[in-house]
């Protein structure tokens, strides 16, 4: 990628510690408030309501703190923000916005409204079909070059029409392809290899346009907001919880909604895990107090110390309470335990799984410990770290010229 | 599910469509099961300011008149539109200020074209008489620097200029949306609060097993 590399070799980066759960939603909610999920109030990939029970997808609705764009806006900056994750439904920025990932279609996704007839009229699109992406592979790899080609040249179209000051857009492309594709990385294998190494000189490609197109003493900021790692495998929480005799199911449907009362915990995607609490959940058991808190101790300790049923190796990073990662008003709403897995796998809570591991549904998935961060102009001088996705919004704010509000918890890099 | 009142409030310079399109979404309102009142200009001062003349500070009364008309009714739970010329930019951020569910249109187009839809005879007969009283003539209409909505009517057809309001309503959820009157839908996991209907959380759930997410 020789653009990127030019790229990277006029600047300064650091490595990020991305969120935990490590998925986007959360990572990218972090980033663009500034605070831990005990504050923004984003959790995971889904969120569940507890009495009655039910699980949803969170959206722009669910974050419970300023986001970049607003203080952004406050401070009088023109803002264009185009793709970012938990940006459905568009809210008012001082400026335009094109929501991403999870944007049920173009026409419901932009603020202003009228920007989605422009939008299609660029044959933009919000995401590349994404059903046939493992049974077939090329019109996938095809679908996303579409995409990625079309999101590049709708922005430099916006970027030159448009009144702002911070623009930022944001790629989903590469987190599905190396999902896919990671193995070519470590492997070269001839066909996958070929898939990576196409897409990725596309976006190289589109890169160097990029920065053709930046205005004269524009800075360009990468950010990336997880790394990637060979996945090794899937571990099944739910399936370990029922078999030890957590998890329990009343007559019917295997399903969460079905949870007996017996039950003492069930896990939510990634390594999510609630106690069945008195008085929180619809059917709770588990009293508050000692009780709570000597089974968040068992689990903590046997969740521990789980190993690959035939490699023997460990499964888990680590095991945190709740209040050991999160603080702030949304505390409460979080998972009373969060399992950190052990690098390279990945935790799922789907139900009615033979086994507690099972090989990786695909060859690449996140890794928490090296997110990104660049900046164009500068050598040196980035503060030391280690630093983390929620310094990003205090750097952007502060590069700027604003002050970050001090409500924020991050820390400028510049 | 109870949605809360709202005023939206159509403003720009006459004959620029306000009356037209309020009406038209006072209906549409009516059709989605929003009870909706419509509050035009020159009845609101001929009911409640038939004193005030066209000064900067009259102009700036009738429509503080309006708007707490407006208010009481979104007190109550129910939509307000009002088409009214509202041509100062300090009025409206009083407007906004006093109403807690805002929704500020700017119904904009040329004065040319203005002149010349104008079958009642308003800038003629204003143009003849030197216009020093008439908005966009002799007194300014200060164009909103950052409506909710801006509607090109010089080149919108009003049903055009109503489905963009629409749009923005439902986005923010104030009204529901026309779908969901001919097929309702179960409530919601959400108590109705949810950003996404059934059928989209549906679809968004398959995309995330797509994707090896879930």
């Amino acid at each position: 990628m020789p653009n990127l590399g030019a790229i990277l070799s006029q600047g300064a980066s650091a490595g990020l510690t991305s969120s935990l759960p490590t998925v986007s939603t959360v990572a990218w909610t972090s980033y663009m408030t500034g605070v831990n999920p005990g504050k923004h109030g984003v959790f995971g990939l889904v969120e569940r309501h507890p009495d009655p029970f039910s699980v949803i997808i969170p959206s722009s609705l669910d974050i419970k703190a300023p986001t970049l764009w607003e203080m952004l806006g406050r401070g009088g900056v023109p803002v264009g923000v185009m793709n970012v994750p938990m940006t459905f439904p568009p809210k008012k920025v001082n400026g335009f916005m094109v929501s991403g990932f999870l944007s049920p279609d173009l026409s419901q996704a932009t603020y202003p409204v009228e920007l989605a007839p422009r939008l299609m009229e660029m044959d933009y699109r919000i995401e590349a079909d994404v059903a046939l992406a493992a049974s077939e592979p090329d019109f996938f790899l095809a679908e996303l070059g579409e995409a990625l080609s079309r999101r590049f040249k709708s922005a430099f179209q916006l970027m030159r029409e448009g009144q702002w000051e911070f623009f930022q857009l944001h790629l989903t492309g590469p987190d599905h392809i190396n999902r896919l594709y990671w193995d070519a990385w470590e492997e070269g294998g001839e066909k996958s290899g070929q898939r990576l190494a196409e897409f990725y000189r596309l976006l190289d490609g589109y890169l160097g346009e990029l920065t053709e197109q930046l205005p004269q003493g524009c800075p360009l900021v990468l950010i990336g907001g997880f790394g990637m790692t060979r996945a090794r495998g899937t571990v099944y929480l739910n399936q370990w919880l029922e078999s030890n005799g957590y998890l329990l199911f009343g007559k019917g449907k295997k399903e969460l909604k079905n949870l007996h009362s017996d039950s003492k915990a069930y896990s939510l995607i990634p390594g999510r895990i609630y106690l069945n609490l008195e008085g929180r959940e619809q059917k709770g058991t588990v009293a508050p107090g000692r009780p709570y808190e000597d089974l968040r101790e068992e689990l903590i300790h046997r969740i521990g110390g789980l190993e690959h049923p035939e490699t023997g190796d460990p499964l888990v990073a680590k095991v945190h309470r709740r209040e050991e990662l999160y603080s702030g008003p949304q505390l409460s709403r979080a998972p009373d335990l969060v399992v950190e897995p052990a690098q390279g796998f990945e935790i799922k809570a789907n139900l009615g799984m033979s086994g507690l591991v099972a090989p990786p549904e695909r060859k690449g998935c996140p890794s928490r410990s090296d997110a990104l961060f660049y900046i164009s102009g500068i050598k040196e001088g980035l503060r030391p770290g280690p630093h983390r996705l929620e310094d990003m919004a205090p750097t952007l704010l502060g590069l700027l010229g604003l002050n970050p509000p001090p409500s924020l918890e991050g820390e400028s890099l510049l | 599910m109870t949605r809360p009142g709202f005023t939206v409030w159509l403003t720009g310079p006459p004959c620029s469509g306000k009356t037209t399109l309020g009406l038209m979404l006072r209906e549409e309102l009516a059709r989605r099961g929003v009870g909706a009142a419509h509050l035009e200009g020159s009845q609101v001062r001929a009911s409640l300011g038939p004193e005030l003349g066209f000064s900067r500070q009259d102009r700036h009364t009738a429509n503080l008149r309006a708007a707490w008309v407006a208010g009481q009714l979104n007190q109550a739970g129910a939509a307000c539109v009002v088409s009214a010329i509202a041509p100062f930019a300090d009025t409206r951020r009083e407007l906004r200020a006093a109403l807690g569910q805002y929704v500020e249109v700017f119904l904009d187009c040329p004065l040319e074209q203005l002149v010349n839809r104008d079958r009642r005879g308003l800038y003629a007969r204003a143009l003849a008489a030197g216009g020093t009283d008439f908005t966009g003539l002799g007194s300014p209409y200060e164009a909103p620097e950052d409506p909710e909505m801006h509607c090109l009517t010089g080149r919108e057809t009003p049903e055009e200029s109503l489905g963009k309001i629409l749009a923005y309503l439902e986005l923010a959820r104030l009204v529901p949306p026309a779908a969901s009157q001919a097929a309702p839908q179960p409530a919601d996991e959400r108590g109705g609060e949810g950003a996404y209907s059934a059928e989209e959380e549906a679809a968004l759930t398959a995309r995330l097993k797509d994707l090896g997410y879930l």
